[in-house]
């Protein structure tokens, strides 16, 4: 309704004597609102929704109240800092994509948004924006998932080398490199015994001095002396909220392997030294030249020694007469 | 002597197993005429994988060499201890008869190709004679007939590269 109208109709409304003046008074307040400049006005806040009540950091707190203020600017000041918070949740961050690209549409920051609506859809793929979104923001989360429904979002992918045979009794950091990480997907390295029934797992901690790092470690007490060696089964994945597999090297059934070297002799201990691993040791490696050398002479001689037959042959001169 | 004995005598002595001529139970009998024999001053003996593939009447033609790799060839060693894929037996003075023998890995499916090389140097080639050989067993083996050597002079290398 224009507001010139709505006045002339309030006015009216107070000539007649029909109406009170409580009533005159609530389409005053009416029209005044609907006169003042919509800038004025602050957006509506979204509704909860149920995965949002739970435990929030001040970030999100703080930027819903910046951007109900209408302080778009400093609202995504204050999500980009809560988003370089350590240790936030998937639910916060969740949040802080939903209203990282909220504040980005008002902004006019298209690009932003759809980089924040895309982290979100991939770690809440059911997520569905309030009925009181504005249309424009409506029409680009419609069309974001349209895109991730053809997979046109990159999938994740996983960079990580096989572990060498670790030292007995000593931690193991795997480091890895995961690109496209989605949000709430998660990176775990499983392992066991060989011939243990379950896996266990570590999580992948990322790594914040260097983005796309990231760094499980193996505890110590994983990996004990022994006086025998052992071989430990294991291999990475990573999963979404859904626990469905997005990347991944070795699986359950094709696990890779590693094994813990027995307890060294004390004698060895003191004469290599504390420092020096087993594997550095040149007496292994003149042990180890030893064998491959005998070995080959070994096969030479074998092949060598293949049985053989004699075939005498008889040449015998004939006279060229006819 | 009565007409009966006499008749046994010529019975008794017709019976039983021809006179064997030079006995040679085992190996390969090589013939060849003295014309060529004269010229030969070595034999080179060679044995080829897969004998049934090989057309012995083409390997004839020409020197080995020119026509197999000598990866074809199986490692050989003669009486002597010496060994190699091709072994050469310097032939007999005047080219009279000669015996050698070679020992071969135990098989089948062979081509044992016999060239006759001149005296002189460069070696030429003057004839070969190639032979299926069946199988290879431990120890001795049966005496084969063998292709005689024509006098084929060819103008190739009968030294396989090592």
């Amino acid at each position: 309704m224009d507001p010139l109208n709505t006045a002339l109709l309030a006015f009216h409304l107070m000539r007649t004597p029909a109406r009170g003046w409580r009533g005159a008074l609530c389409v005053w307040g009416l029209g005044l609102t609907l006169v003042l400049p919509a800038q004025a006005r602050v957006p509506p806040p979204p509704s909860p929704l149920l995965f949002q009540l739970g435990p929030t950091s001040p970030a999100i707190d703080a930027a819903r109240e910046l951007l109900e203020a209408g302080r778009f600017q400093e609202a995504l000041g204050v999500v980009q800092g809560g988003l370089d918070a350590p240790d936030v949740t998937d639910d916060e961050l969740v949040e802080l994509y939903r209203l990282q690209g909220l504040t980005a549409l008002y902004l006019g920051d298209e690009a932003l948004a759809r980089g924040a609506y895309e982290k979100l859809l991939q770690a809440r793929p059911d997520f569905e924006l309030p009925r009181s979104a504005p249309p424009k923001v409506r029409g680009l989360f419609a069309k974001l998932k349209e895109d991730l429904r053809h997979r046109r979002v990159h999938p994740v992918t996983l960079e990580v080398d096989p572990i060498p045979d670790p030292a007995p009794g000593e931690r193991v950091e795997v480091d890895a490199i995961l690109r496209d990480m989605a949000l709430g997907a998660r990176a775990r390295m499983f392992y066991r015994r060989a011939g243990a029934q379950g896996f266990s797992s570590v999580d992948f901690a990322r790594d914040r001095a260097r983005p796309e790092h990231y760094t499980a470690v193996l505890p110590a007490y994983e990996l004990p002396v022994e006086s025998t060696p052992y071989e430990v089964e294991y291999y990475f994945e990573v999963v979404d909220a859904a626990q469905r597999r997005l990347a991944g090297r070795g699986d359950p059934f094709h696990p890779l392997l590693f094994q813990v070297a027995p307890r060294t002799a004390p004698a060895t201990a003191l004469t290599e030294g504390a420092g020096r691993p087993w594997y550095k040791s040149p007496w292994l490696w003149v042990a180890v030249g030893a064998v491959a050398i005998g070995g080959t002479a070994g096969v030479v001689a074998l092949s060598s020694s293949e049985e053989r037959g004699r075939v005498p042959i008889t040449i015998r001169v004939e006279d060229a007469a006819p | 002597m009565r007409r009966p004995t006499l008749l046994m005598l010529a019975l008794l002595s017709g019976c039983g197993p021809d006179a064997a001529p030079e006995a040679l139970p085992l190996g390969l009998d090589l013939t060849l005429s003295r014309a060529v024999a004269s010229q030969v001053g070595a034999y080179q003996v060679a044995v080829l994988k897969d004998g049934t593939k090989r057309n012995c009447t083409e390997l004839q033609r020409t020197c080995l060499s020119s026509q197999v790799s000598s990866s074809d060839l199986l490692e050989l060693k003669d009486a002597d201890g010496h060994t190699g894929r091709t072994l050469r037996f310097a032939s007999a003075p005047g080219g009279s008869a000669m015996g050698l023998s070679v020992d071969v890995p135990v098989g089948r499916d062979y081509a044992l190709v016999i060239e006759a090389l001149t005296a002189d140097t460069p070696t030429r080639f003057l004839g070969s004679s190639c032979n299926y050989l069946r199988v290879v067993n431990s120890g001795t083996n049966a005496t084969l007939v063998a292709a005689p050597i024509e006098l084929t002079a060819q103008p190739c290398d009968p030294v396989f590269p090592r």
